[in-house]
């Protein structure tokens, strides 16, 4: 009774951690065999010209250490690098636009704005699913127009913005232990031991509507590591090679 | 077998990394204000609860009445001590089960369905001591590291049966492990009942009142509709992550008979404070439809309890959704004692009402009707009920 909670924590717990796995091993098995593609809304939603005000959400980012046996434990002081330097890296690739950047950290007195992060997560879990891991929806065949909806005004009242941009990273790396059985084992003959890596998305969305007008994934293997600046910025110049606010900049 | 001598080898270098790799669990108590150094385990598991508390908070199911949480909060404190205070946040979380948890962050939650069913702030006691244990003795962090470890012992397991070409064994092995890590859970259990005790009493509250909250549980359980739950007191599981309910309340009963010195069960105070929700938690309990467990509870309730208007009412609220044979006429003499009180709740006559029109007493019928009338000018079922009243006049014409 009074305990079986403790254990029922520890199994929500086991959960997201093997959600965070499974993520990250589909999106190692989707780059082997599909090349990513940023996908654009097919919504009636051109991006202005002009300068726009972008909202950078804080990074969902959740970084652990996958042990030997196959845990993952997420590692606090990971996360925080991981999410520091996601954050710079996107300041960094979007400094020379002419959009005006806004680093924008979440409040965790509103609710709403916390919710719409998972919102975000959840949305970009489906995306992955039914349009780059070959489950495709056939009332989706020819569009593109999932959207956060228009609860994502609640932004506006802290920042007015023209657009937000969300990242939704996750990631992990092998112990030696798991390394040295990965290696040993496929020595032996069985394979399919992972050994951690990283996978993040982003979406662009309409303030007004909260429609994803441009959303793009990246995973990368074990060698690049984004608790390091130069693996932070390398995954960010993979999401944001086709972002429509950049792109823009050298049209016109 | 097939495997060649290289495989056997490679499997024992392996399983000799990881076996490098067990972690201790046996970890100091957490001090007043400590948090865990970022680089460790339990800092992960921190940033976790921290997560998923930020959604807690705004979960429609967290109970938000300022005087109630401000009595429990108060009630955790004076257990715990000023030190360990402002460490604790105490969520009141609405669901109708006997449930009370910890995080490894300071996080509780006492669930509504113990709220209900503690008969004095000494129980509450017991219960937040309990929890507060879990949290000081970092229990969740030991057994995340329990985890790890046994996670690792059925990695060698199963690599070792790969290696001898024994697969069914793997199955006994997950078994056996299982049984292990929910084996850790009572062990902890049983010291943070002892320390509980320990809390709770020295906070001045009266020790036999931890053991009688579970006598008191066993005795409910015992008149349950579903023969699923009166078996599960009995059982002595090797997966029962608690122990065995009697062996529980004999060592809190040992206990209070050392302690020896006396405490307060502060009795009045607890129903002063949860009064005012006794209603709608006890019509959350019946949505589980266990009629013997409920109405064992409302009598239990009704013998120490000063709000007879709202027990009786709510007893005639289950005998009528129960329908079995005279539980018609239990409801109706239920709704007329309920109505002798102060603090019947309107829909009591209404229910009157109902019950007397259809045995054919239209006077009586007619007078419930009114006095809900008039006792409930808001209600939103007015008209329906006036046009009861306009259907009995007319048929008394």
């Amino acid at each position: 009774m009074l305990v079986r909670i403790v254990t029922r924590l520890h199994m929500m717990r086991l959960d997201t951690v093997k959600k965070a796995t499974a993520l990250v091993s589909l999106l190692i098995l989707l780059a082997a065999c599909t090349t990513t593609r940023s996908m654009q809304t097919t919504n009636d939603a051109t991006i202005e010209d002009g300068a726009l005000t972008v909202l950078l959400v804080e990074p969902d980012v959740r970084l652990s250490f996958l042990k030997a046996s196959g845990i993952a434990e997420v590692r606090a002081d990971w996360t925080r690098q991981g999410s520091e330097n996601l954050l710079a890296s996107m300041q960094d690739a979007l400094a020379a636009s002419d959009h005006e950047i806004i680093s924008y950290s979440l409040n965790d007195a509103k609710e709403r704005e916390i919710q719409l992060v998972r919102l975000h997560e959840s949305v970009g879990e489906t995306i992955l699913l039914h349009r780059f891991l070959g489950v495709p929806l056939p009332t989706k065949e020819n569009t593109f127009d999932w959207s956060l909806g228009p609860g994502v005004q609640i932004f506006s009242e802290t920042q007015e913005a023209d657009y937000l941009l969300f990242l939704f990273a996750r990631g992990s790396y092998a112990s030696s232990g798991r390394q040295a059985m990965a290696i040993g084992l496929a020595v032996a003959g069985v394979g399919g031991v992972g050994t951690g890596g990283q996978a993040a998305y982003a979406s662009l969305v309409d303030t007004r509507t909260g429609d994803i007008v441009w959303f793009n994934v990246a995973q990368t293997g074990p060698g690049t590591d984004m608790r390091k600046p130069e693996g932070a910025a390398s995954l960010i110049d993979m999401i944001f090679k086709e972002m429509p606010l950049l792109r823009k900049e050298g049209g016109s | 077998m097939r495997h060649t001598l290289f495989f056997r080898f490679a499997v024992t270098g392996f399983a000799t990394l990881i076996l490098v790799a067990c972690e201790t669990t046996n970890v100091a108590p957490i001090a007043a204000s400590e948090r865990p150094e970022e680089t460790t385990d339990e800092a992960g598991l921190w940033l976790q609860m921290d997560e998923t508390e930020k959604l807690l908070k705004s979960s429609a199911l967290v109970e938000n009445d300022e005087a109630l949480n401000d009595y429990v909060q108060a009630v955790a404190c004076r257990v715990v001590g000023p030190d360990y205070c402002p460490d604790l946040r105490v969520y009141v979380v609405k669901q109708p089960f006997f449930n009370a948890n910890m995080a490894p962050n300071g996080q509780m939650q006492i669930w509504t369905g113990l709220l209900l069913r503690a008969e004095n702030e000494a129980q509450l006691a017991f219960v937040i001591g309990h929890e507060f244990a879990h949290y000081r003795q970092r229990h969740s962090l030991q057994q995340w590291r329990e985890i790890k470890n046994l996670a690792n012992a059925s990695l060698l397991f199963s690599m070792g049966t790969a290696v001898a070409g024994v697969p069914e064994a793997a199955v006994l092995g997950d078994f056996s492990i299982a049984a292990r890590l929910y084996g850790f859970g009572r062990d902890k259990e049983r010291e943070a009942d002892e320390l509980g005790f320990e809390f709770a009493t020295q906070a001045g509250y009266a020790g036999e009142e931890a053991a009688a909250i579970w006598k008191y549980l066993v005795s409910e359980v015992e008149n349950s509709d579903l023969e699923r739950n009166r078996r599960a007191i009995a059982r002595a599981s090797i997966f029962s992550t608690h122990p065995v309910t009697s062996e529980r309340i004999e060592n809190l009963e040992a206990l209070a008979a050392e302690a020896a010195q006396s405490g307060e069960t502060a009795a009045a105070a607890y129903i002063e404070a949860t009064g005012p929700f006794l209603a709608s938690w006890l019509d959350a309990d019946l949505v589980q439809s266990d009629f013997g467990k409920h109405i064992f509870l409302i009598n239990h309730l009704l013998e120490r309890d000063a709000r007879q208007g709202v027990l009786y009412f709510r007893r005639g609220e289950a005998y009528r959704l129960r329908r079995e044979e005279g539980d018609e006429t239990r409801a109706l003499e239920d709704y007329i004692k309920a109505s002798t009180f102060e603090d019947v709740p309107p829909a009591a006559w209404r229910e009157i009402g109902e019950l007397q029109r259809r045995s054919g007493n239209q006077a009586q019928a007619l007078e419930a009707y009114r006095t809900y009338l008039e006792k409930a000018p808001q209600a939103s079922d007015k008209l329906l009920i006036e046009s009861y009243v306009e259907a009995l006049l007319q048929e008394q014409s």
